[in-house]
């Protein structure tokens, strides 16, 4: 049923490092966000907001900033790579060999 | 009645209408007869769009009412939740979301159920993935229509006369909705999108602006403050939650996590993610979407400034009625053409929302009912026909829901929509990873989260409610207050475990699994999979 997935393996892996810190970025918001005792507190207030309000919206930029910089590292590896195309996929997985690199094949 | 606002209501509906029919055009394939087209809008929606279309769809109308009420009535344990919420959920969606969008796009699927038909090799579990995607969607796109009701009561339409003038504007924006996403598909949400965020945003920064200078951000915290910590002296207890404390914080973090998880689950959340462009369009998106989530936060703080400003919520029958606080508080302080922005921006922000559910729970029903169990041999264009009329079908339902049955029911319904449709979270985000789970123990532990959550939340009464008062009840073991979906889902969770270690134990058989590990990293550009014909057609 499944088509051979052409040829691949052009595209790196990222290093250990990278891939602790794309999960630091990723786990964080949850560890923060559900640990409700940090948080649950009205001081030290901010412009008005108690600490409880003001706290979570800040969350909502940092997890932006953090999810942005994993898309970045994850990104980062097609720019380098010889097999960086438009049609390099970006997964997630340390396994630099799953997936197929599309257009750099078909060149 | 509110003659301006009722008029630029009509003129940004008006507006809308020819966006919707107009959207039929846009960006549009060259076959629209088939469900990737009609039902996932080509398949083709960049960055840009996709981040209209998901912010659209996921932050409905009936949140922009429903939260900013529950702040004004009991606190910030059932109203503020909704920020860690809607923050949490996107690193998920980076996590899981491009791995289910490479999977469908290599197989051609087009809702969870066809991935889990695929994966586990079962029609039965793949059933019971789009009953509850259905089941789940269809009280959601009713409370759509409540949020159309809440603008039309405070603007002082529908109160008085016959059943039918009563109803009259709520059936014209309906059949409005309808002709356009049977025309349109889901082009047309994608095309109207761009207006609702535009009003929701333009709406909530004046807003904000308005709360910091006309009122003060400490004042309404002030309040906010006075209102629920004072003790009500038949119970003994404080009127609601200021800050939650220490008994809560179980309550808090599982109705943030619980809902985040269910969020993605839900059939429209699953089509708008589908009908984006390439893996790097979704996680672009999950890094750009909090800014709705900080746009909520502040909607949440509304309820807290009509406390500040002493808004009273009374519906056209006389009675208090919490979810009409946003309404009310522009009626009452903002001018009439303002408080007209605000109430299209809430009256077009349900149409986005409500034609993508239809279209989801469409394709449930077309692709994993209809073919699978009613016409085997339908092919793609049947298909497209099929989804067409089933998503009006969809809509008349819920739109003979709000109009016949209390609309308590159709919040209690979305209360249990969100404990069903976590329980299809095993099957579709364990699935994506693994294929140790047996078919069979998925279904099993599917139908134990099902009913355990349904009698739990039945069982939660109040002093004005018998049932399904709260989202909240009692976890078992914990002795604490905890989000049903969430105890629901890890009843769930170890039924599907202890079934699986038996049924691998007896060597049930677990079916082929027609993905291969490569699918689940598949990119834009990659050649989908040829079906081979089946020799029983």
């Amino acid at each position: 049923m499944t088509q051979p997935v052409r040829d691949r393996g052009s595209r790196r892996s990222l290093s250990p490092v990278l891939m602790v810190v794309i999960a630091v970025c990723l786990v964080a918001p949850f560890v923060a966000l559900c640990w409700v005792g940090s948080y649950a507190k009205v001081e030290p207030t901010l412009a008005g907001f108690p600490f409880f309000f003001w706290y979570q919206l800040l969350w909502v930029f940092l997890t932006a900033g953090l999810t942005y910089l994993a898309y970045l590292i994850l990104e980062s590896r097609h720019r380098s790579g010889p097999g960086a195309s438009s049609g390099a996929p970006d997964d997630s997985d340390a396994s630099g060999n799953s997936g197929d690199s599309g257009k750099g094949a078909a060149r | 009645m509110n003659t301006t606002a009722l008029t630029i209501v009509i003129i940004l509906f008006l507006g809308v209408t020819v966006l919707g029919f107009a959207a039929a055009r846009w960006k549009r394939g060259d076959n629209l007869a088939n469900l990737d087209e009609w039902g996932l809008g080509g398949r083709g929606f960049g960055t840009f769009v996709t981040w209209f279309l998901l912010g659209g769809d996921l932050y409905t109308a009936y949140t922009f009412v429903a939260v900013p009420a529950a702040m004004f009535a009991g606190g910030s344990l059932g109203g503020f939740f909704a920020v860690p919420y809607t923050i949490v959920v996107y690193p998920l969606i980076f996590v899981f979301m491009p791995r289910l969008w490479s999977v469908a796009h290599r197989h051609g699927y087009v809702t969870p159920a066809d991935f889990v038909r695929g994966r586990f090799d079962s029609r039965g579990l793949a059933l019971a993935v789009a009953v509850t995607g259905i089941l789940a969607t269809m009280p959601y796109i009713a409370l759509q229509l409540v949020g159309i009701q809440a603008v039309l009561e405070v603007i002082g339409l529908g109160g008085s006369g016959n059943a039918f003038a009563k109803d009259l504007p709520l059936l014209i924006a309906f059949a409005v909705l309808a002709a356009f996403t049977y025309s349109s598909g889901l082009r047309a949400p994608a095309l109207i999108a761009f207006v609702k965020d535009t009003l929701i945003y333009l709406v909530i920064i004046v807003a904000t602006v308005w709360m910091a200078y006309k009122i003060g951000f400490d004042r309404i915290f002030d309040a906010a403050h006075d209102k629920f910590t004072a003790v009500n002296p038949t119970t003994g207890k404080p009127a609601g939650v200021f800050v939650p404390s220490a008994p809560t914080f179980l309550a808090y973090t599982t109705l943030a996590v619980g809902s985040a998880m269910a969020l993605f689950m839900y059939p429209h959340s699953v089509t708008a993610v589908l009908a984006s462009r390439s893996r790097k369009v979704i996680r672009r998106n999950a890094a750009i979407l909090p800014a709705y989530s900080l746009m909520l936060g502040l909607l949440a703080l509304l309820g807290w400034a009509a406390i500040a400003v002493g808004t009273k919520p009374i519906g056209l029958d006389g009675k208090p009625n919490a979810q009409l606080i946003v309404p009310q508080l522009f009626e009452d302080n903002f001018s009439s053409w303002f408080a007209g922005i605000a109430f299209a921006a809430i009256a077009i922000g349900a149409l986005v929302p409500a034609a993508i559910m239809s279209i989801a729970a469409a394709n449930l029903f077309t692709r994993n009912i209809y073919r699978e169990f009613i016409n085997r041999s339908a092919d793609p264009a049947r298909e497209a026909q099929v989804s067409k009329v089933v998503s009006l079908v969809v809509k008349a339902g819920a739109l003979v829901f709000v109009l016949t049955l209390d609309k308590q029911n159709a919040i209690n319904f979305q209360l249990l929509g969100g404990v069903w449709i976590l329980q299809t979270f095993p099957a579709v985000v364990f699935g994506l990873y693994s294929r140790w789970f047996h078919r069979w123990a998925l279904l099993a532990g599917w139908a134990a989260g099902m009913v355990y959550g349904t009698v739990a939340a039945y069982q939660v009464s109040s002093a004005a409610q018998p049932h399904f008062a709260s989202s909240l009840s009692i976890v078992p073991i914990l002795d604490k207050l905890g989000y049903i979906a969430a105890t629901a889902f890890i009843v769930n969770v170890v039924v599907l475990v202890v079934f699986t270690v038996v049924l691998r134990a007896v060597k049930a058989p677990a079916g082929t699994d027609e993905t291969s590990p490569d699918d689940y990293y598949a990119d834009e550009g990659d050649p989908r999979v040829e079906k081979v014909p089946e020799l029983a057609h």
